[in-house]
């Protein structure tokens, strides 16, 4: 077994349903994620941000059609030689739109569906949804509807609802694409949780870029099907010229600190500060 | 966010019965409405609902819009039957007077006595649907029917378009408001019509696109890993059940044979009075 959970190499995919586009969305990727990993996949639209997130657990090239080369294993495991069901128990996918991935009458059917479909025990299926309900605090919607909630109770529900087949990985793509601030940052603190206290590995796809940069131990970023940076939020952000080419943000006080360039190295530092509270510190230490 | 299910939770008896007790019970008593022409059986099937209906629901029963329903059809079916009923001869009196509308003549008492015993024949029916609808969870019903061998598949294919209502038509409200916005006609009803065709295009591509990011996210939660998922529903069958399902069988048996004994017992045909409606009519 190796060190990696997640393995993709020189993989290449082109969609079936879009014959106009000429280009793979994946060209030739090669990805490697370590048990207990936050890994932080940016970049532009069709960058093939999503289409990585499909590839984890088989829903590509088994569900979604096109041409497919190269390899991907998780825990070591071809995902070809693998259904999209039996992969849902290592890796849980949760998709942009919340209200499109909920299905049942209530809360509580929602939790238990993922696993009565893997014909487990009742008991063992009840544990696993009280376990989650408390963890995601959805114990005060448990017999409501999931079309009465709010998009950001949805969401917790639709990312409690995969969290209930126990998978190792969680692959999250933009789960906040629809969510005011309030809730995308209760969504960002929940993913966190599970990353720190259950060592659970989480690939995000998101676009927000400067609440990620709070949270992730590694940034992946992405541009027309090819990463073009990938390494810690400090590494990757002090490529500011790599951003300005794909034409995407980085986060405004790791700019300021660029504009405020000369000064900066006067204070000995010499990597960009990524998050509000760095700057903070590095101006503190400026002062002295 | 409406529901369109009539169900409304509870914790009666009828609530705890298996899905399929209560549609056995609903077949019954829809066979047993039809076996008779007489006010006295049909009254009592009606009666029956009332009184299952009232104990599984208590007072909202009366708010239940299938209640309403049964209201409304007796006003139809027992004052336009009389006035209308090709096979009206008798008028009735009414404190010695004949009642009769232009075009439609006299009320007649076997107008009124088929319209009777066909509102009672019908919300006897109704009220056994409205107690299988009302105390029966959406998903109970699914287990049922997956029970009765109905495959898992087609199952779950009927509860998910039981959700998919509401949503398309707020996706349809939508859809309709945009494109008010953007100048569409709607002065007249003609206009309105027109207008349904440009909602409809959009309304079925954004539904298939939802369908299938659905599909996705169901297939991420194992579905279609197995035709038989655990059962996670508390419904088993008691015996007060088995007490019930004897109880209607053997009514249902018994009626049988009275009906084949003594005829339907229509005494349609010798009306004279309104005391003759309420004869017994044994051949």
């Amino acid at each position: 077994m190796s060190e990696y959970v997640l393995e993709l190499k020189d993989v290449n995919f082109k969609y079936d349903n879009a014959p106009s586009i000429e280009e793979p969305a994946l060209k030739n990727i090669s990805l490697n994620v370590r048990k207990g990993e936050f890994v932080g996949i940016i970049g532009s639209n069709n960058s093939g941000k999503s289409t990585i997130c499909a590839l984890c657990n088989g829903l590509i090239p088994k569900s979604i059609d096109g041409e497919f080369s190269g390899t991907v294993k998780v825990n070591g495991h071809d995902i070809k030689d693998y259904s999209t069901a039996r992969m849902s128990q290592e890796v849980g996918l949760v998709l942009p739109d919340p209200e499109a991935q909920l299905s049942q009458l209530t809360v509580y059917d929602e939790l238990t569906f993922g696993p009565s479909n893997l014909e487990l025990p009742r008991e063992e299926i009840e544990a696993r949804a009280e376990r989650i309900l408390k963890l995601i605090r959805l114990e005060n919607f448990r017999d409501r509807s999931p079309f009465s909630l709010s998009g950001g109770e949805q969401q917790r529900v639709a990312i409690a609802s995969v969290l209930t087949m126990n998978p190792e990985i969680l692959v999250l793509d933009e789960p906040t694409s629809n969510l005011d601030p309030l809730s995308t940052e209760e969504i960002f603190e929940i993913i966190c949780r599970l990353n720190r206290e259950m060592n659970m590995t989480v690939i995000l796809v998101e676009h927000e870029v400067e609440l990620m940069a709070k949270y992730v131990d590694r940034f992946v970023v992405m541009d027309n099907g090819r990463i073009v940076l990938d390494g810690t939020p400090r590494e990757v952000f002090s490529h500011k010229d790599v951003f300005e080419q794909i034409r995407m943000f980085i986060p405004t006080v790791t700019s300021l600190a660029g504009v405020i360039d000369e000064e900066y190295r006067k204070w000995g530092r010499h990597e960009y500060p990524i998050t509000l509270e760095d700057m903070y510190e590095i101006i503190d230490s400026g002062k002295e | 966010m409406t529901n369109i299910s009539m169900y409304i939770p509870g914790n009666s008896f009828f609530h705890k019965c298996d899905s399929r007790v209560k549609m056995l019970l609903l077949v019954i008593v829809s066979i047993m409405a039809f076996l008779f022409h007489s006010p006295y059986v049909c009254g009592f099937l009606f009666l029956t609902g009332v009184v299952f209906n009232y104990m599984a629901l208590g007072s909202r029963m009366f708010r239940h819009m299938l209640t309403k329903m049964v209201i409304i059809m007796m006003f139809f079916l027992i004052i336009l039957h009389g006035f209308v009923n090709p096979r009206g001869e008798t008028p009735a009196l009414f404190f010695g007077k004949v009642i009769s509308l232009p075009f439609f003549g006299a009320y007649t008492l076997e107008g009124f006595y088929i319209g009777l015993v066909f509102w009672l024949r019908l919300s006897s029916i109704i009220l056994m649907a409205e107690l299988f609808v009302s105390t029966t969870s959406p998903s109970d019903l699914i287990n049922g029917l997956h029970k009765l061998g109905v495959p898992y598949n087609f199952c779950f294919m009927v509860s998910m378009s039981l959700q998919l209502i509401p949503i398309s038509v707020r996706e349809a409200t939508i859809i309709n408001s945009a494109q008010r916005a953007r100048g569409l006609p709607e002065k007249s009803i003609i206009d309105r019509f027109r207008g349904l065709l440009p909602m409809f295009v959009p309304l079925v591509v954004s539904s298939l696109e939802r369908m299938e990011k659905t599909s996705m996210a169901l297939e991420c939660r194992g579905f279609g890993n197995t035709n038989n998922p655990t059962n996670m529903s508390d419904i088993v069958i008691r015996k007060s059940d088995i007490a019930l399902v004897a109880v209607s069988v053997l009514l249902l048996v018994a009626s049988i044979v009275l009906r084949i004994r003594y005829g339907s017992l229509n005494v349609t045909d010798y009306l004279n009075s309104w005391s003759d409606c309420f004869r017994l009519g044994i051949r």
